[in-house]
């Protein structure tokens, strides 16, 4: 089961990151569209976001930090499914930028569920490789 | 023994942010991109104090539903979607030598620059300027 999740994660994660450092310009439009913020620190997010899940997509293979990804990935699902939440409360009319300009999901509430279960397969991949074996 | 795991917990953290940081870094490098939004070029923000000065012409680049809720008085509404009508509004409500100043929802928001670039291109002789912080500033003033 564990397996499967880092499978899922580090393909979804691996494949986001790829294709938003190949766009870095597209993803700054993405993040400053949530009108969260902009200028400077939109663009040193546009780096950063991107390089973390890249990152993060490599780490859940690593037994020295798979455990720590994991939590990272659940705070960052955490993190993007607010944001998304905050932007259809504020009656934003954006694209996700999830995957840059691949993959785009035009319904707020699709991308709630889709975010909303990798926080669950996150939250229960850091449960089971930091917990379960000492249960 | 709690301690050290907390620790060895966000140092472990630590080293896969800085790595992260160093490959945005290197990206960064690779493919700069401009800190300013290339759409707020080429348009002069002014703070409200030095918009109301000018008493202008204000033109509201919001959607219909939000300049609906509450607008600047007397505030012409032009969305981008829908140009052609906002500007037959605008051309009812100018008059020549009234200054232009436009607003959206502030923050990152540029369909005020968008709608200023835009009026200034369709008519040549006006002055048009965007506030700075946008709706939000006009209404903590």
């Amino acid at each position: 089961m564990a397996i499967a999740i880092k499978i899922i994660l580090s393909v979804i994660f691996g494949y986001a990151g790829v294709v938003k450092i190949i766009d870095p310009e597209g993803m700054r439009q993405a993040i400053e569209a949530y009108r969260v913020i902009e200028g400077p620190l939109a663009v040193m997010a546009a780096y950063f976001v991107p390089a973390l899940e890249v990152v993060l997509a490599l780490a859940l293979w690593s037994k020295r930090f798979h455990k720590e990804a994991a939590f990272i990935v659940m705070a960052l699902s955490i993190f993007f499914t607010g944001l998304i939440l905050s932007a259809w409360l504020r009656g934003l009319n954006i694209e996700c930028g999830c995957f840059g300009k691949a993959l785009q999901v035009h319904s707020y509430a699709q991308l709630i569920i889709r975010d909303g279960a990798l926080v669950i397969i996150s939250a229960y991949l850091w449960w089971r490789l930091s917990f379960a074996k000492r249960a | 023994m709690l301690f050290n795991s907390i620790r060895n917990f966000l140092g472990k953290i630590a080293i896969l942010l800085l790595l992260s940081l160093i490959i945005a870094a290197v990206v960064a490098w690779l493919k700069p991109i401009p800190t300013q939004n290339p759409a707020k070029e080429g348009v002069i923000e002014l703070t409200i104090a030095e918009a109301m000065a000018l008493e202008p012409l204000w033109v509201d680049a919001r959607s219909p539903h939000a300049y609906l809720d509450e607008h600047v008085p007397g505030a012409v509404n032009i969305s981008l979607d829908a140009w052609d009508t906002g500007l037959l509004h605008f051309a009812n409500a100018w008059k020549p030598g009234k200054v232009v100043v436009a607003y959206c929802d502030g923050g990152p928001c540029v369909d005020s620059h968008q709608i200023a670039k835009k009026l200034a291109k369709a008519i040549p002789q006006l002055e048009v300027y965007v506030l700075k912080g946008g709706f939000p500033s006009w209404q903590s003033q």
